[in-house]
Order: C-alpha cells, then sequence, then structure tokens
C-alpha cells in the first residue's frame, strides 16, 4: 500500500476543477500569460487561508503534444495564490484507469511527474473511470466495466499508473448519475472497487455524490442509500470528496455546483469514524462570485462540513 | 478469444451508431462480434439509457467548442446551410450529429496516437471528411472552412498532438494552405502567432507552392525585382525562409 507522505489528519481542504476558458478556470492575463482568472485568485487568497489542502484538476490547455512547461504559467499562477502550508495535490483527469485497452500514457505520466515535483504534489487522485473511448474524450466520465475482465484491466491499469507516478496514486469511485454513467457488467460497484483497491495497493477516495449516486441508481432510497458501506475500502480510505449534488424528481444529479445536499452530510458522518486512515476531506468544485465569496445558497451546508471536518481533525 | 471484438469497442460503436443500438434492442448480436460472456454483458444493459448515453455524446460533439477554433457549425457555415437547405426539419441538427459520430471520419479523430501509431485527424479535419462524403456545400468553400479551422487550431497548438491536414504546409514561422474562391487563389495561414487570411495572386500563390522560385517567376513573367519584393513580403509573413537579395 503506497501511502502519501502525510503524517496527520489534514481536515479541510479545497478542490477545484480549472477549465480553459471558464470564469473558474484559467485564462490569459492582460499580458498574454495563463493564469487562473482574478475570481479564482481572490477565492484561493482568502479561502486556502482556512483550508489544510488543496487540489487542481488537470485539464489539457490545448490539442498541443503534452509538454508540462505549457502548464507552468498557469499552475504558478495557481499555487502562488494558496496560502504557505496548505498541502497540494493533482487530480488527474485523463488516466482512463477504467480501460480494457492497453493506452500509452507516458506523455501524460511524464507530465504528471514534472508537475508533481515542480508544486510538490503529495498525491495524485484520479477516478476509476472512462474518461475516453477510442482516444476520443467523453461528455462525463463513464464507470469502469463492472465485470470480471473489467476487474483484471482496472487492476492492471491502477498499478501500471502507480508504478510510473512518482507521488501515490489515490483512486476515486466513479460517479453513476449521469446520462453517461452506463452501468455495465454484474460486479456491486463497492465490491469492485474494494477489490481494486486491494488489489492494486492503491489508496482510496470516496466521493460521497458518486456513492450515493450509485446507490441511487440501484433504485434505493432513504436510508437505503447509505447501506452496503463495509463493502467498501474503508481501512484504504484516504481522502473524501463533497462536491454539489442534487435531487430533481426521479435524478440524482452529480452537478458539482456548490451545493452540498443534506444527505451528503449524513453519509459523511456515517463514512468519517469508519475510515480509520482518513486524512482529507474535500469541499470540491465550490462556486463563488467575481470577489471569490462563495455562493450565499452554498453557504449553510459548506459550514457544516466544516464543522464536522474539524471536530475530526481536532 | 481470437477475432472478438472487445466490449469497449463496441460499447464505442453503440453510442455512435443507431443501427447497432437497433440491433441490441432485438438482441441480435452478430454484427458485434463480441465474445458470448461480452454478449451476455450487453444484454442486460437498459436500451433507453444506452439511447439517452448515445444522445448526450451527440449533443458533446456539436457543443463542444475547441480552443482556438470553435464549435463545428461555427467553422462550416457553408456545409451547415447546405444540411439545413436538404433537411428543413433538423432543427437542433441532431440528424446531422447522428450521421457525423457514426461515421468513418468521426472514428478517424482524437486524442494522440492512433490505433496504427500515427496522429489522428482532429475533429475540424474529420468533418471536413464527413463534409465531402455528404457532399455539403461546395468544394471550394469546404476547403478554405477547413483551412481556416484548422489554422486557428493550429494557433494555440503550435506542436499538434493531431494530424496535420496534408493540404496544410508548414512555414518558417508556422503553416499555412491554400484555397480559391472563384478561381482565385485565397491564402490561410497560422503564422508569427496571427491567423492571416487574404486574397493571393496567382503568381504568389504559385511561388509559395514551389522550392524553385526563379521558374515560377520565368512562368509568370515576373522580373528579378519584382520576385525580389515578393519574396520578401512572404518571407516577412513568415512563410518562406528569410530573403537575401542578390
Amino acid at each position: 500500500m503506497r501511502m502519501p507522505a502525510i503524517e496527520r489528519r489534514l481536515g479541510f481542504g479545497l478542490g477545484l476543477d480549472m477549465p480553459w476558458g471558464s470564469r473558474i478556470g484559467f485564462t490569459q492575463d492582460s499580458a498574454g500569460r495563463d493564469a487562473p482568472t482574478q475570481r479564482v485568485q481572490r477565492f484561493l487568497g482568502s479561502e486556502t487561508r482556512n483550508a489544510s489542502h488543496v487540489f487542481v484538476s488537470w485539464q489539457p490547455r490545448d490539442r498541443s503534444e503534452l509538454l508540462a512547461q505549457n502548464y507552468f504559467d498557469a499552475f504558478d499562477g495557481f499555487f502562488d495564490c494558496v496560502s504557505d502550508g496548505v498541502v497540494r495535490a493533482l487530480h488527474q483527469t485523463a488516466l482512463n484507469l477504467g480501460t480494457l485497452e492497453c493506452p500509452d500514457r507516458t506523455a501524460l505520466i511524464r507530465l504528471t511527474n514534472v508537475l508533481t515535483e515542480r508544486y510538490r504534489l503529495a498525491w495524485v487522485n484520479e477516478d476509476l473511470g472512462l474518461w475516453s473511448l477510442g482516444g476520443r474524450p467523453l461528455p462525463y466520465p463513464m464507470p469502469p466495466f463492472l465485470t470480471d475482465q473489467g476487474l483484471r484491466a482496472a487492476i492492471r491499469n491502477c498499478v501500471e499508473v502507480q508504478r510510473s507516478l512518482v507521488a501515490p496514486l489515490v483512486i476515486e469511485f466513479p460517479g453513476f448519475s449521469d446520462e453517461m454513467s452506463l452501468s455495465l457488467g454484474q460486479w456491486h460497484a463497492y465490491d469492485f472497487f474494494r477489490r481494486t483497491v486491494e488489489e492494486s495497493g492503491t489508496m482510496a477516495t470516496l466521493d460521497v455524490g458518486h456513492l450515493l449516486s450509485y446507490q441511487w441508481s440501484r433504485g434505493l432510497r432513504g436510508v437505503a442509500l447509505y447501506g452496503d458501506l463495509e463493502r467498501l475500502p474503508l481501512s484504504s480510505c484516504f481522502e473524501i470528496h463533497m462536491s454539489g449534488c442534487a435531487i430533481s424528481g426521479e435524478r440524482f444529479l452529480d452537478l458539482h455546483h456548490g451545493v452540498l445536499l443534506d444527505e451528503q452530510l449524513e453519509l459523511l458522518d456515517r463514512l468519517i469514524p469508519l475510515c480509520k486512515n482518513l486524512h482529507a476531506v474535500t469541499y470540491e468544485d465550490p462556486k463563488f462570485d467575481a470577489e471569490g465569496r462563495l455562493f450565499r445558497k452554498a453557504l449553510p451546508n459548506v459550514d457544516r462540513m466544516r464543522e464536522r471536518t474539524s471536530q475530526w481533525s481536532a | 478469444m481470437v477475432g472478438v471484438s472487445s466490449l469497449e469497442a463496441v460499447l464505442d460503436e453503440l453510442l455512435r451508431k443507431r443501427s447497432l443500438r437497433e440491433d441490441l434492442g432485438r438482441r441480435c448480436f452478430e454484427r458485434m462480434n463480441l465474445s458470448p460472456e461480452d454478449a451476455g454483458v450487453l444484454a442486460a444493459v437498459d436500451c433507453a439509457t444506452l439511447e439517452r448515453a448515445a444522445a448526450a455524446l451527440r449533443r458533446e460533439v456539436r457543443a463542444r467548442c475547441h480552443r482556438g477554433s470553435g464549435k463545428l457549425e461555427e467553422l462550416y457555415p457553408s456545409a451547415i446551410a447546405a444540411w439545413r437547405a436538404q433537411h428543413p426539419d433538423d432543427r437542433d441538427l441532431d440528424q446531422l450529429f447522428e450521421r457525423f459520430v457514426a461515421s468513418e471520419a468521426f472514428a478517424a479523430h482524437g486524442h494522440g496516437p492512433g490505433p496504427t501509431d500515427g496522429l489522428r485527424l482532429c475533429i475540424e479535419e474529420s468533418f471536413f471528411h464527413f463534409c465531402e462524403a455528404e457532399s455539403l456545400g461546395s468544394a471550394e468553400e469546404r476547403l478554405s472552412e477547413l483551412l481556416a479551422a484548422t489554422m486557428k487550431a493550429l494557433l494555440v497548438s503550435p506542436a499538434p498532438a493531431f494530424a496535420v491536414p496534408a493540404c496544410v504546409r508548414r512555414a518558417p514561422r508556422g503553416f499555412f494552405g491554400l484555397a480559391t474562391r472563384a478561381g482565385s487563389p485565397i491564402l490561410f495561414a497560422a503564422t508569427g502567432g496571427r491567423f492571416v487570411t487574404g486574397a493571393l495572386t496567382p503568381f504568389l500563390a504559385a511561388l509559395l507552392g514551389s522550392e524553385d522560385h526563379a521558374a515560377v517567376a520565368r512562368e509568370h513573367g515576373v522580373g528579378p525585382g519584382e520576385l525580389a519584393s515578393s519574396l520578401e513580403a512572404l518571407a516577412g509573413l513568415g512563410l518562406v525562409k528569410t530573403f537575401f537579395p542578390a
């Protein structure tokens, strides 16, 4: 088991997806250099003072060959805004850990390792899913093939990627709520994920919205949404993600819009005491205004999340 | 098992091809060439869910804004106009994009190395080949639209991880390509960090298309002085090597 070299419980942290050209993302500054937008700079400047850790999601800047130096301006700008002492991590989005194929990840791994060393990234998180099919990106990552062959492939992928990365790989339970989230195969996704984690020797991230989306997709409702937790790799859980979700009619939506459901807090409460190696609880994809202030609608449950996390990490 | 398709490859095709989804709806797996085990996996798939996923993929292909160039329907206005004229009922272009994602041209695009090691096409070129196969718009306009789209993409990705279209040539400070409008040459270039387009004289177009500049000058009845100033102008745009007058 390769554990990130973190000695203490980190507590509450932040994770930002940073698409290029979005208001919460990367842009070009007045000098034509890549940089986080002004609102991101303001947000990081104020909010990371109260955060133990922060991760940034890697997204391809363009369609050039993958070279780490093409990301230095943007990432320098991002991490310059993060308060001193805050632990840093990366969320990869292109490792395609759920694929049955054998993709050439050489350039992506090289880029990730250069970024890891330059920014002293403590771990690399990645969804156990399919980000592309046939080399063409998908609108939303699909779950892995929940078959015996899919399990063997997922383990192989995680072992290979883990071996190549200089930072520990932490794999994340994938989402099941999007229209792209086809479930193929008979394995219970919690068992599939646990077996992958155990047999690949990686640590795990439990995204609470993703867990709920899976149980929801199975037709479970109410307290049954919090069931089956013993089937998860609880002792290998290093990080928990909390990102904005919503329920609309009969649909569970993993919107990443910043507003947490009460159900997510309930599941967080249940998971924290079960995850003995938990080090980080991350509020993922916050949404904020031009001044870098969290949207008012998000505040009540973010405050509750922060309170629970503080109690746990104290 | 030799000769059997992978579940992943078939899933990719299912998301792109309605006819294959219809096969699945009838539980007809012949064309999928799957192992019995994988056919069993697909047999359990809810067809309505698969249909929604396929629709989401089409919407994404239509709506995705490619850095540098933009959305496909903005890049190919004449081809889109031709489609709309032929299919006035397809207001949201869903039928167009359904045909596109099912095409061989679409399957040839992607990021990084392709299955046969060469780089894949960019989506701008793959849409161009689709429009060619469907005879959408005029050949002249299609080529102009391809060149404009590709140059914009190359401006932000000057070391592209996609195959540069055969009609695009490398230049000392970027890339260029030539099309024609009403028989006259039109230049499209991504050079020196700028997108450049405009009409060229036949002589300048011929100069860009040849290494033997003196022969081109003779052919066009152009004297040494005009040749020198022409090459200097092209060199100033980064389209030919810096010109040193004799």
